[in-house]
C-alpha cells in the first residue's frame, strides 16, 4: 500500500448516526482517510442481522454484514447518550473532534442534551451535519422515514413505471445514497470554509429535498409547461431503439438505445441489414419512434437469438450503446470493476464466526495519486473504547470501569439473545419471495468456504 | 450576502452532459467561482429538455437552466493549437478542473493531467465518465438508459415477470455528478493541507455500485440475488401508501392503528409469518386503506411515529406544506420565457447558505470579459471567434 498520507487524513469525526444514509457520508470520508469514530449504544444495537449463511453465531452482532460494510475504516466505542454521563463523555470527545454526523429523527439529539447548541457550546468551530427525512423545521419535523418512504413521496415513483398510470417503487433505498453524497459534500464544502475562516457550522438535510433535487428534470417540466410527467416505460421521446431487449437466456436482457440516425445504421449493419431494418418506417429517429412497437418486435427477434453479454460486446465494436442489465451478481463477478480492482476481498477476524474473506465495495472514487482502500474491517462492539476514551479522552482505567458497570459503556449488547432470523432462502424461493438463489455462491464468488462451513 | 463555503475556489468546468455540470453547479451554489468551457456549439446539455412549449431552444432549456446557476460561460475549441493555449492559460489560474470529457480526449489534446500538473503541482482534475480512464469498459457508449442497465438500477426497479426498468430520469447523472463534487472536495483538502493536487477518477458504474447498502450483502452472505418486484405500494383514494410496523413500534401497535385486529395473531406477527401469508397480508390491509385518503393516512400514522409515506405526484411537489415552510424552492429567471421555480439547495448550511447569484449563462456570455483579461484585444477576439475557436 501506497504511504501516502490520504486527503483527509488528521480529519476526526464522529459517527452518531443511525439506520443508513448518516454513516454512509462517513464510510464516504474514512475511505480517504479521516479517523471516524462510530458511536454505537449497547440498549438501541443498530446491527441488522444478515447473517453469514443465515445462521447466527454466538457473537452474530460481529456477524453482521451491513455492519461490516458501512463501518469499515472506522473505530468502535459504545455510549449511552441517554445517561448522563455517556452524553458528557461525549461532548468531551467533541471537544476534540472536527465533525460530527447524525441522523436521528429531530428531536432525539436535543432530548441527550447533544444539539448544535449544546456541541458548539464544547466546540466552537464544530461541523456538525443532522440528515434525516424531512429536515428539522417545517410541519413535518418530527416525521419518521426510510429510503423507501421518501422515494414515493418525492416524485420519483411517480415517474418510474412500465406505463402512464402504474407506478413502480426500486427495491434500491435510494434516497439514502442520494442524501449521503450529498451529505458529505456540504460537509466537506463546511471544513473548507472553516479552514479559510475559523468558523464551524450545522447542516440541516433533508433526504427528501435532496431526492426532490436529483429528479429536476420531471420538477422543470412541471414548472414550465405545468405537466405532470407520467411514467414512459424503458422508451424515450426522441430516440429508438430505445429499451430491454430478451436475450437467448431466461431473463437476461440487453439494454439497447439508439441515440441517433449514425447508432441506427451501425446496429442495422451488426444484425447484417435485415430487409425489415430497412422499411422506410424506420428511417428517421421520429418516425422510428413513432412506430416503436413494431421496431421493438422485429429487434427482439434478433436479440432473443443472442447471449446478452457478447451482444453488448460485439454491438460496443460497432459503436452502439448497449449493455447487459446486470444484477448484483453480475457487478460482483463484472470484469471491468474487477480490472479496476472496485470490491475489496476483505478478510475478517476469526472471532467473526463463519464470515471469513467476503467482498464489500470499496471506495467511491479512484483517487490516482492516494487511492483509499478499505484498509481495516469495521470494529467489534465496543472495541476502541480504551483506546479513545482512555487514551484520546483520558479517562482513567478505574473509572472506564464503573461506566462499564453502570452501562454507560461496555462490548456487549445488553440484548445479546439471537435476533430473529429470516426464512430460509430455499424456503422463500419456492414461495416465490425471491427469484434467484445460489447455493453455491461462495465457490461462484471464489471465496474459500470459512473453518466451520 | 452572506460568504459562500467554497468562496475563492477557482473552476473550471468541461462540461459534456449532465453529471460534469451538476458537479459544477453545487460547486458553484456553494460560491466558487466556476467557469463553464463550452464547445463553440454548446454543452449538449442546452438540447435537453424540458423547453417552454417543448420548442428547443438553446438559451432556454430547463435543465441547462437549472444546472448552470451561478457559472460564468466561454466557448472554446480545444482542439486547434490556439485553443489549447488557451486552455492552458485558464488552467493555470484554476485549482480544480471538471472534465466531462471522454476518458482519452484531454491526453490526445496534449492537455493530459500530467502535462497540466508538470506547470502546476497542486492542480485537481476531476474526470467524470461512464465507465473511468481504465478497464475493459472504458471505450463504451452510454447513455442513461445503458447506465442504469449496467450498473444494476434497472434490474432492481419494476416487476419480477416483466423487463428491467428504467428508474425515473436522469438518476445515474446525478448521483455521479454529487459524487464528483464530493470527490473533487477530499482531493482539495490535500491540497490544502500542502500535498499535491491529483487526478480523480470518477465514474457513473462506480459511484453506483458503491451505493447499494445491503443487497450485495444478501448475495456474498446468503446467495440471494435481489430482483425487482417490490410490492409494498398499497392502492388507497387517490393514491398509495407504503405502510409498514418499524421505528420502534410493534406488530401489535401496527395491527390496533390499523383497526384490524385480525392481524394481531400468529398468521401475521412475525417475519416469517408474513412472508408466508403475503397474499392475505396485502388483502387484509388494502381493505383497510382504501377507506381513507393517503394524506389522512400519512398524518395519522406519523402522528402515532409510524414511518409512513404517501405517494405523491410531481405537481403535488408543488403544494406541498413542508417545502414551503423551509422554502426549498428557488427561481431562475430563463430568458425569453420567465420566472419558474426550481430546487433549491441540496442541505441548509447555517453560516454559509446557497446562493442565487447569477442565471446559468448565455453560450459565450462571458468571452469579453474572460478572455480581455487573459490579454487578447479586442481584434484578436475577433479574429478568433471567425475561426470557429470561441
Amino acid at each position: 500500500m501506497s504511504a501516502e498520507r490520504l486527503p483527509l487524513a488528521g480529519l476526526r469525526v464522529i459517527d452518531a448516526a443511525v439506520v443508513q444514509a448518516g454513516p454512509w457520508i462517513t464510510r464516504l470520508m474514512a475511505d480517504l482517510g479521516a479517523q471516524v469514530i462510530r458511536v454505537e449504544s449497547r440498549v438501541h444495537l443498530g446491527r441488522y442481522p444478515l447473517l453469514p449463511e443465515n445462521r447466527a453465531g454466538a457473537r452474530w452482532w460481529e456477524q453482521a454484514a451491513v455492519h461490516l460494510e458501512q463501518h469499515r475504516n472506522k473505530q468502535g466505542i459504545t455510549l449511552e447518550l441517554f445517561i448522563p454521563e455517556g452524553a458528557e463523555l461525549f461532548k468531551r470527545l467533541v471537544r476534540v473532534s472536527d465533525v460530527v454526523v447524525e441522523s436521528h429523527a429531530a428531536p432525539v439529539m436535543g432530548r441527550f442534551g447533544l444539539d448544535y447548541p449544546a456541541l458548539r457550546a464544547e466546540r466552537p468551530d464544530l461541523v456538525m451535519i443532522s440528515s434525516n427525512g424531512y429536515g428539522h423545521t417545517g410541519p413535518y419535523r418530527d416525521y419518521r422515514s426510510y429510503g423507501m418512504m421518501i422515494e414515493v413521496m418525492c416524485g420519483l415513483t411517480a415517474t418510474t413505471g412500465y406505463d402512464h398510470d402504474q407506478p413502480r417503487r426500486s427495491v434500491i433505498p435510494y434516497p439514502d445514497p442520494v442524501a449521503a453524497y450529498h451529505g458529505a459534500f456540504t460537509v466537506l464544502a463546511a471544513l473548507s470554509h472553516r479552514r479559510r475562516t475559523g468558523e464551524g457550522q450545522w447542516i440541516d438535510l433533508a433526504q427528501y429535498e435532496t431526492a426532490v433535487t436529483v429528479n429536476a428534470e420531471a420538477w422543470l417540466d412541471f414548472a414550465m409547461n405545468g405537466r405532470d410527467r407520467r411514467p414512459i416505460g424503458n422508451r424515450h421521446p426522441t430516440m429508438a431503439p430505445h429499451g430491454m431487449y430478451p436475450t437467448h437466456d431466461p431473463d437476461r436482457w440487453i439494454a439497447i438505445a439508439c441515440r441517433d440516425d449514425r447508432d441506427w445504421a451501425c446496429l442495422r449493419a451488426a444484425m447484417g441489414e435485415p430487409e425489415w431494418a430497412a422499411d422506410p418506417r424506420f428511417d428517421r429517429p421520429f418516425r422510428r419512434v413513432r412506430h416503436a412497437d413494431m421496431l421493438d418486435e422485429k429487434l427482439s427477434r434478433w436479440t432473443e437469438l443472442n447471449n446478452a453479454g457478447e451482444l453488448a460486446q460485439r454491438l460496443q465494436s460497432a459503436g452502439v450503446p448497449a449493455a447487459p442489465a446486470q444484477s448484483p451478481r453480475d457487478l460482483l463477478l463484472d470484469p471491468h470493476l474487477a480490472a479496476r480492482k472496485f470490491w475489496a476481498m476483505v478478510p475478517h477476524e476469526p472471532e467473526r464466526e463463519n464470515v471469513g474473506v467476503r467482498p464489500i465495495p470499496g471506495p467511491a472514487a479512484h483517487f490516482t495519486r492516494t487511492p483509499g482502500a478499505v484498509r481495516a474491517p469495521a470494529p467489534m462492539l465496543g472495541q476502541h473504547n480504551a483506546q479513545i476514551l482512555g487514551d484520546l479522552l483520558g479517562v482513567a482505567d478505574d473509572e472506564l470501569e464503573a461506566l462499564e458497570a453502570d452501562g454507560v459503556t461496555g462490548n456487549q449488547p445488553e440484548n445479546s439473545a439471537k435476533p430473529m432470523l429470516g426464512p430460509d432462502p430455499a424456503d422463500l424461493l419456492r414461495l416465490g419471495q425471491i427469484q434467484e438463489f445460489n447455493p453455491d455462491f461462495r465457490q461462484i464468488l471464489g471465496i474459500a468456504p470459512s473453518a466451520a462451513g | 450576502m452572506p460568504a459562500g463555503a467554497l468562496d475563492g475556489l477557482r473552476v473550471l468546468e468541461l462540461s459534456r452532459g449532465v453529471a460534469s455540470s451538476y458537479c459544477g453547479k453545487l460547486l458553484a451554489d456553494f460560491g466558487a467561482d466556476v467557469l463553464k468551457v463550452e464547445r463553440p456549439d454548446g454543452d449538449p446539455v442546452r438540447r435537453l429538455g424540458p423547453f417552454p412549449k417543448d420548442r428547443p431552444h438553446l438559451e432556454r432549456g430547463g435543465m441547462f437552466q437549472f444546472l448552470n446557476t451561478n457559472k460564468r460561460g466561454i466557448t472554446l475549441d480545444l482542439r486547434p493549437r490556439s485553443g489549447r493555449a488557451v486552455f492552458e492559460s485558464l488552467a493555470a489560474a484554476s485549482d480544480v478542473i471538471i472534465s466531462g470529457l471522454k476518458p482519452d480526449t484531454l491526453e490526445r489534446l496534449g492537455l493530459g493531467y500530467e502535462s497540466l500538473a508538470a506547470q502546476h503541482p497542486d492542480l485537481v482534475l476531476t474526470s467524470i465518465t461512464p465507465f473511468g480512464l481504465d478497464g475493459p469498459y472504458r471505450d463504451w457508449q452510454s447513455t442513461e438508459l445503458i447506465a442504469q442497465a449496467v450498473s444494476g438500477i434497472a434490474h432492481l426497479t419494476g416487476d419480477a415477470a416483466r423487463p428491467p426498468l428504467r428508474f425515473a430520469q436522469a438518476q445515474s447523472q446525478f448521483v455521479t455528478g454529487v459524487n464528483g463534487a464530493v470527490s473533487t472536495l477530499i482531493a482539495r483538502e490535500a491540497v490544502m493541507s500542502g500535498e499535491a493536487g491529483q487526478l480523480v477518477d470518477v465514474s457513473t458504474l462506480q459511484s453506483i455500485a458503491a451505493f447499494y447498502f445491503n443487497i450485495p450483502s444478501y448475495y456474498t452472505f446468503m446467495g440471494i440475488n435481489t430482483w425487482r418486484g417490490v410490492n409494498d405500494l398499497y392502492p388507497c383514494q387517490d393514491g398509495y401508501l407504503v405502510a409498514i410496523a418499524g421505528a420502534g413500534r410493534t406488530w401489535s401497535d401496527f395491527a390496533a392503528f390499523l383497526q384490524a385486529p385480525e392481524l394481531d395473531g400468529p398468521d401475521f406477527n412475525t417475519p416469517s409469518a408474513r412472508s408466508r401469508n403475503q397474499g392475505a397480508l396485502r388483502a387484509h390491509m388494502t381493505a383497510r386503506l382504501a377507506a381513507r385518503s393517503p394524506r389522512e393516512w400519512f398524518h395519522a400514522a406519523q402522528e402515532r411515529h409510524f414511518p409512513w409515506g404517501m405517494f405523491q405526484r410531481i405537481s403535488q411537489l408543488a403544494d406541498c406544506p413542508q417545502l414551503e415552510a423551509r422554502q426549498f424552492f428557488t427561481t431562475v429567471d430563463v430568458p425569453g420565457f420567465g420566472v419558474i421555480p426550481i430546487p433549491g439547495a441540496p442541505a441548509k448550511l447555517s453560516e454559509t447558505p446557497s446562493r442565487a447569484r447569477r442565471p446559468a449563462p448565455g453560450l459565450g456570455e462571458h468571452n469579453r470579459d474572460v478572455y480581455g483579461a487573459l490579454g487578447f484585444s479586442a481584434l484578436n477576439q475577433v479574429r478568433l471567434r471567425q475561426a470557429g475557436i470561441i
